[in-house]
């Protein structure tokens, strides 16, 4: 089995070193791709210093252009696991073997890492306008996917190679988590969703926020939508 | 005066075509869609029974306002045109930095492994 690691980041020169350390000690068998999204600062240097391979995107894509370069990077190279997770410390590394295992198993081709499927208390607490919007999209979500998804703007991922084939071709561009989410069941591909403990960033601040939270909402609400009608559609 | 003034403002606009199609800032098919309108609008302008034909056709008591309103509907069609040409070309983009990169990181030989 041939495991990589991708990690889409933007200007995350100050975490990105501390991150590709992390992976490769909770999973010295996987390869580490970072995908540097258009950083203005050193974030591939240091990729590359601490031994990650750095895919470089001449410009920004954001987040979905950046996760689907990475899709395709480890379609094109053959990889069988693709784990995915940001690249601002986050998602703690040491929980990939969660994420990974359901996918050997054979009981999933897409693991999501979820805050809330236990009730932790040292758990990373997004801010309450985010906890509202996450939770709408959770209940859009589940009654699209006519399943539980609690966490449905996680990015802390795992996919089989057939999943990162399908998202190499097919993924979302802005603010990809919760439609994609949608976009895999109707592929026909298994979600389930594994608890983990998310951290606060190491460095630095959101890219979602101030009226980028608007769009975001307004975005995937309108996606979900479409998605919606869609399905209706098809059931005609 | 009036008409006068009208058809002189849509020649320098047709000139203001062509300057930008010669100099390539512009390409010769989205030129054309301009030209058109402005032909268009120019016959329309020069020859008022259109106008007010037009006007008694839509009910509409004063014919300029048709033209109002049939410049904001063309100027809004073409503007959606332009967002979904925009769209295209994003996703194109998008695809080609992808391809570009991915091609580009498989010339490179791999990153030396930190101790």
């Amino acid at each position: 089995m041939r495991l990589v690691t991708i990690i889409p980041a933007h200007n995350e020169a100050a975490s990105i070193a501390h991150v590709v350390k992390e992976v490769k000690n909770a999973l010295p068998e996987s390869a580490v791709l970072v995908i540097d999204d258009g950083s203005t600062d050193s974030t591939a240097s240091e990729a590359q210093l601490v031994g990650a391979q750095v895919l470089k995107l001449p410009h920004n894509l954001g987040i979905g252009g950046a996760v689907q370069a990475g899709y395709r990077w480890a379609t094109v190279n053959d990889f069988d696991v693709v784990l995915r997770l940001d690249g601002d410390g986050q998602h703690d590394p040491a929980e990939g073997p969660a994420l990974i295992q359901p996918i050997l198993d054979g009981e999933a081709d897409v693991t999501i890492g979820s805050r809330f499927v236990l009730d932790q208390t040292d758990q990373h607490r997004p801010p309450f306008f985010r906890r509202v919007g996450i939770a709408v999209f959770s209940k859009l979500v589940s009654l699209l996917v006519k399943a539980s998804v609690s966490d449905t703007t996680s990015g802390y991922r795992c996919v089989t190679k057939e999943v990162a084939q399908y998202s190499a071709l097919y993924h979302p561009h802005d603010f990809p988590e919760v439609e994609s989410i949608v976009h895999y069941h109707r592929a026909g591909f298994r979600i389930l969703e594994v608890p983990v403990l998310m951290r606060d960033r190491l460095h630095g601040t959101s890219t979602i926020n101030g009226l980028k939270s608007y769009y975001y909402a307004f975005k995937v609400l309108l996606a979900l939508g479409l998605l919606s009608i869609e399905d209706q559609e098809d059931r005609r | 005066m009036t008409r006068l003034s009208m058809v002189v403002a849509c020649l320098s606009l047709v000139a203001i075509v062509l300057s930008l199609v010669r100099r390539r800032r512009i390409a010769e098919q989205h030129a054309l869609r301009w030209l058109l309108g402005i032909t268009a609008f120019g016959i329309v302008v020069a020859v008022p029974i259109i106008l007010e034909s037009m006007a008694t056709f839509f009910d509409v008591k004063d014919p300029t306002n048709v033209i109002f309103a049939a410049g904001f509907y063309i100027l809004a069609v073409l503007a959606l045109r332009q967002q979904v040409e925009i769209s295209k070309l994003q996703d194109e983009h998008r695809i080609l930095v992808r391809e570009f990169a991915v091609e580009s990181s498989m010339a490179q030989p791999a990153s030396p492994s930190a101790d």
